[in-house]
């Protein structure tokens, strides 16, 4: 009797799952057609580079995967590759969320069989591993195979220094960003004209229009209900006003800062007191979102979609889109974002340190690996011309044409009709971040002209930031010890100084018990990894 | 005669009449049966936990890094735990955790044998039935989903909870700025999404007491009250005694998933419990050995609490684990 | 008479206040499922402005064509059925066998391995021992990595040990008596009176087996091997990490949010159906309480 209602359950689950399965293979299969078809119709590439390896090989290759589609060699950008270079790849992949991808990064490396590649954004990582000798140092082999990147190491002599570790060799081949705008400040152009008012330039042009924004029901629904800043960074948004005073600190890289070749920490900077002065005042006044530290993307865009939200600190494509969302969930609206300089603190100061790093994403080569020199070579080639319009663009004829002598994205890749965004569909067609230089082209593609243009003039304000150091084990273990608990005191203490919870007037005695917890030793710390940074 | 657990009753019921000594001489001689029984299990948990506990122990008194291996890393003795019991926030982690366990236990351990007790009394329907199939279902919505509902209830802004208390004229509360609420908004929000799904065990625990009982009791004039002291607390105490006592092997343990996504910094002196706390040091610094040695930590105070526990129940009830 | 009358209406009146109370539990047990279920067939324009409810706006399959598409997903789906099908099989075998002998006073052995297997459940190895120690038997990219090392729970097996515990030593006596060796007591006599507690852990291990993620992430290589929470669990979580610096560069996905919901759908409505399927072996064991009595 029990067996026979076993049956029944067990083939009631399977019918779901082979229901479920004859859907997904209808779709899969109707995807894979589309991919052959047109892969089988792109034109002949200019293929004269002979190929990078005589024979075929396959290389195993450790990497993050994207979440718009697994990697496989079947993507077409992937057997384009294979058929330019002769060489093939065997992936190991590991989840797009840092955490995880960070626990199974170690846990290859644990494992001992290290892939022939690793590649890994988290600088750290790849640098405690590097010196452990579990990586090819590449001096020799880039002066002696890889043309293509030393040309842009010499054109860009501030690359190496990126890429030294803290025994003084080179690891690494790195992706190269076009752009070094990252996040700009945003305002509702269209409510700036209703309440006539001007772009703000200074922190108090800024508080005066905040408060216009809560006052004057620029949405004019008439309720009260306009967040005139709002952000979905956290704390990190809300604390990007402090740059008016000179210091910087809310980016997770960003703690400390360097003036006059010294290393800083933004919390203990008198300036910090004056920049929470400022800012504690905003969220008193409702100016500044109250759920600032609980938002999430999700919410953060109900905000703006839903016309509350008149303010605020986003990517530039962010600029860019935002202002079709909002008309999408509300068509009557002449919604856009108008980028503005940064505000201009009292004296005179204004700048970002949000920006870029130019070298993001590292990847590494086996010491064990048999095909150490094809390896470089295949890297060398995705900086050549050729090769860089095959990781920038993809292929011709499919993702993308040439138009009056520029690639310009095909309608499959920049207008997709599920609405993916061009990053999506590159990554479907088969595109990674992997060791090449990002073509402005692409980042310029992302935006309208307005928005490039206000991107590019952004960059003035661009003040550098302290750059990812390496550090020596000891350095390390200098950091590990007192620099969580110094962060976990820090972040609590500073959000309660925004909220109100705690009076400015502690900020001394704040100041001090982070003293006391030693952020003196991690300076000294940061200080001499920055100065070997140097040298 | 085919042996089966009908005829096994029957003659178990005839032979009750008799007095016949149970052949207990019989069955020890051959407990070398049961051993072999459980020997998959007990090469199951030397291979797959007791063998990597050894090696988690030592990489507690290492400082180890991946790359090079168990065997090379360096020895630093108790120097991990040292950091951790001598860290500012030691005690105030410790507090957190305990506090959140206690809300747990007194909340979220009692509430689903409440609700087995209810559905109990409810009898054999479709209403039953139904009621376990929809309670048990929030378990399955993934705890990135029940924040997200979570925070959009408490909003100041746009919450329901905030507009309810607003048309009461008192004043709207930001609830996850406020460390004082963090405690019950987060055993609420595991208790909503747990109760369920861990009534099932009492529910299949119910199903062991004989119905013969009740009726029985009915005759001698017992009413519901009675019947809940008498027959149905004692028919499901083990099961109870038993979940309570694994329980407090986990005293101080909460996971950290669920309140990485409903915390923030405003509220660490509530929210930060030792898993949070050690998740952001491993995090940014990769620091294993550290995590080990916190993890032991909590470990070998949780087994202290299990082995006092079970000693208790074992004086004053008749279960306990050993 | 009087007697009887009083114990009516108190009877009626507490059936009434539990009805309620049960109903309440059960909407707002529900709750969630129709939030995730309505997001999960709504428009983008709704979903942005957070103006859905319990009730979809919008309506449009979109969300599940795109999920239903995803490559890999028929394969991984069929995965997912396979561990869960045959993990459960082989933790309940592995359970009973370590569940019985524990649970018979008379075992010598029955206080330490209890220690053993209670110990276990208080301490846990963290990822890379255990990841060295599945390489190191040869587990590594294939299906046992993920039936093996989490095969037995000490949580279920106690709870098991406790099940068997409470059917009546009489059973076991008979059936000895008719010279029945341990296993054939275990397998003929016992199980069938442990059914209720049987399928408890078995539902359990069936749950934990389908919503596994971190094993087949670690373990696996192998595309075709991998389960459903692989592939999905990608899209779920993207968006909700504060990690900015990958949605900032990554530039911004407009379709996420009801593809996110449908994904949480397809991956969870088949187990979350497995209950009602089950429930029909929570009946009073009619057995053992005629011998109880």
């Amino acid at each position: 009797m029990i067996r026979l209602k076993w049956k029944r359950v067990v083939s009631a689950t399977l019918s779901v799952a082979l229901v479920m399965s004859v859907l997904a293979g209808c779709g899969a299969e109707k995807n894979n057609a589309q991919a052959s078809e047109t892969s089988s119709q792109s034109t002949q590439t200019a293929g004269t580079s002979e190929k990078i390896s005589e024979e075929p090989i396959t290389i195993s290759m450790f990497l993050q995967d994207s979440a718009d589609q697994a990697i496989s060699l079947d993507l077409p950008i992937i057997k384009e590759i294979t058929k330019r270079t002769n060489i093939s790849f065997d992936f190991v992949t590991g989840p797009s969320t840092e955490a995880q991808f960070r626990e199974k990064f170690n846990v290859i490396i644990a494992s001992g069989s290290i892939p022939d590649v690793v590649i890994s954004p988290y600088r750290d990582d790849m640098l405690k591993v590097a010196e452990q000798g579990i990586f090819e140092p590449l001096e020799e082999h880039i002066d002696k195979i890889a043309p293509n990147f030393k040309k842009i190491l010499t054109d860009d002599p501030n690359y190496n220094k990126d890429l030294k570790s803290s025994d003084g060799k080179d690891y690494f081949l790195p992706f190269i960003g076009a752009v070094k705008t990252f996040k700009v400040w945003m305002v509702r152009e269209d409510w700036l004209k209703k309440l006539n008012l001007k772009t703000p330039v200074t922190l108090d042009d800024w508080y005066n229009m905040l408060k216009a924004f809560k006052e004057k029901d620029p949405n004019g629904n008439g309720k009260p209900d306009e967040i005139p800043y709002t952000t979905r960074n956290t704390k990190a948004g809300v604390l990007s006003f402090m740059e008016a005073y000179g210091i910087s600190g809310f980016e997770a890289n960003e703690q400390f800062f360097i003036e006059d070749s010294k290393v800083k920490y933004a919390y203990t900077d008198p300036r910090c007191k004056d920049a929470l002065t400022y800012i504690s005042k905003l969220y008193k006044e409702g100016l500044i979102d109250p759920e600032y530290a609980t938002n999430d993307t999700k919410v953060w865009l109900s905000r703006i979609t839903n016309e509350v939200a008149g303010s605020l600190q986003d990517t530039t494509a962010r600029a860019y889109s935002l202002g079709d969302q909002i008309k999408i969930a509300n068509p009557k609206s002449d919604a856009s974002l108008l980028v503005v300089a940064p505000p201009k603190g009292p004296t005179g100061i204004q700048m970002t340190t949000s920006q870029m790093q130019p070298v993001r994403g590292l990847t590494a080569i086996s010491v064990n690996s048999k095909y150490k020199e094809q390896i470089v070579k295949l890297f060398d080639y995705f900086y050549s011309e050729e090769g860089s319009l095959l990781m920038n663009f993809g292929i011709e004829g499919e993702t993308y044409n040439m138009v009056e002598g520029k690639p310009k994205y095909s309608d499959a890749i920049a207008k997709d009709t599920q609405g993916r965004s061009i990053l999506s569909m590159l990554n479907v067609f088969g595109h990674r971040e992997w060791a090449y230089k990002q073509d402005i082209g692409y980042e310029n593609a992302l935006l309208s002209d307005k928005y490039v243009q206000a991107r590019n003039e952004m960059e003035k304000y661009i003040k550098p930031t302290i750059p990812a150091l390496s550090f020596t084990e000891s350095e390390r273990d200098i950091i590990n010890n007192k620099y969580t608990e110094i962060q976990t005191y820090k972040d609590e203490m500073i959000d309660r100084f925004i909220m109100g919870k705690e009076p400015i007037e502690k900020f001394d005695d704040f100041a001090k018990k982070i003293k006391d917890m030693g952020i003196e030793e991690v300076l000294k710390v940061e200080q001499a990894a920055y100065d070997r940074y140097n040298k | 005669m085919q042996i089966t657990p009908a005829t096994t009753v029957a003659k178990v019921k005839s032979r009750k009449k008799s007095n016949k000594n149970s052949s207990k001489l019989k069955l020890l001689k051959s407990n070398y049966q049961l051993l072999l029984m459980f020997s998959p299990v007990f090469i199951y948990f030397v291979c797959f936990r007791y063998i990597p506990l050894i090696g988690a122990f030592i990489i507690s008194l290492k400082k180890y890094q991946p790359a090079l291996g168990i065997i090379r890393s360096k020895w630093v003795g108790f120097e991990y735990f040292h950091q951790f019991t001598s860290s500012v926030f030691f005690w105030r982690l410790i507090r957190n955790t305990l506090a959140i366990n206690f809300f747990q236990l007194l909340l979220g351990f009692t509430a689903p044998i409440i609700l087995a007790l209810l559905l109990h009394e409810i009898g054999h329907s479709k209403f039953k039935r139904l009621v376990q199939s929809v309670t048990y279902l929030p378990n399955f919505i993934s705890s990135v989903v029940v924040v997200g509902i979570v925070v959009v209830f408490l909003s100041p802004t746009t919450g329901v909870v905030n507009s309810i208390i607003s048309k009461f004229g008192m004043e709207k509360i930001n609830f996850l700025t406020e460390p004082s609420y963090f405690w019950l908004i987060y055993t609420f929000m595991v208790i909503w999404q747990t109760t369920g799904y861990s009534a099932i065990i009492y529910l299949a625990s119910l199903t062991g007491i004989s119905p013969e009982l009740y009726e029985a009791s009915k005759i001698d004039g017992a009413g519901r009250w009675s019947q809940l002291r008498y027959i149905t607390l004692p028919g499901i105490s083990s099961t109870i005694v038993i979940l309570l006592l694994m329980r407090l092997g986990n005293l101080l343990e909460v996971g950290y998933e669920t309140i990485i996504l409903l915390y923030n910094p405003s509220i660490y002196s509530t929210a930060d419990v030792i898993s949070t706390y050690v998740y952001r040091r491993g995090i940014l610094n990769g620091d294993y050995s550290f995590a080990s040695a916190v993890g032991f930590f909590q470990s070998v105070i949780g087994l202290l609490l299990v082995i006092t526990a079970n000693k208790i129940a074992k004086k004053y009830t008749d279960t306990s684990l050993w | 008479m009087v007697r009887i009358i009083k114990e009516t209406k108190g009877r009626i009146l507490f059936q009434c206040i539990n009805y309620t109370i049960l109903t309440i539990c059960m909407i707002i047990a529900i709750y969630p499922v129709l939030y995730v279920l309505a997001a999960s067939l709504s428009s983008y324009a709704f979903l942005a402005q957070g103006r859905v409810g319990i009730i979809p706006m919008g309506f449009n399959l979109d969300a599940y064509k795109r999920v239903l598409a995803y490559p890999m997903i028929g394969r991984s789906y069929f995965n997912t059925v396979f561990y869960t099908i045959s993990g459960t099989f082989i933790s309940l075998l592995l359970s009973t066998l370590g569940a019985y002998p524990l649970s018979r006073k008379y075992f010598p052995g029955k206080d330490f391995l209890t220690k053993v297997v209670v110990i276990a459940m208080l301490f846990s190895a963290g990822m890379i021992p255990t990841f060295l120690v599945v390489r190191g038997l040869g587990l590594y990219n294939t299906v046992w990595a993920i039936l093996l090392p989490t095969a037995v729970s000490s949580f279920n097996l106690i709870i098991l040990k406790n099940f068997f515990e409470q059917i009546p030593y009489e059973m076991e006596e008979s059936a000895a008596l008719d010279g029945c060796n341990h296993f054939q007591t275990l397998f003929i006599i016992m199980l069938p009176l442990a059914v209720p507690g049987l399928v408890t852990i078995g539902l359990f291990y069936a749950v934990y087996q389908w919503n596994s993620f971190f094993p087949a992430m670690l373990y696996l290589r192998d595309r075709n091997l991998v389960p459903i929470q692989i592939i999905l669990r990608d899209i779920v979580i993207q968006n909700q990490t504060t990690d900015l610096a990958v949605d900032l560069v990554k530039g911004s996905d407009q379709v996420s949010e009801s593809i996110r919901y449908a994904t949480i759908m397809v991956a969870t409505i088949p187990i979350m159906l497995v209950y009602p399927f089950v429930q029909k072996y929570f009946i009073s064991g009619i057995m053992i309480g005629s011998v109880k009595g």
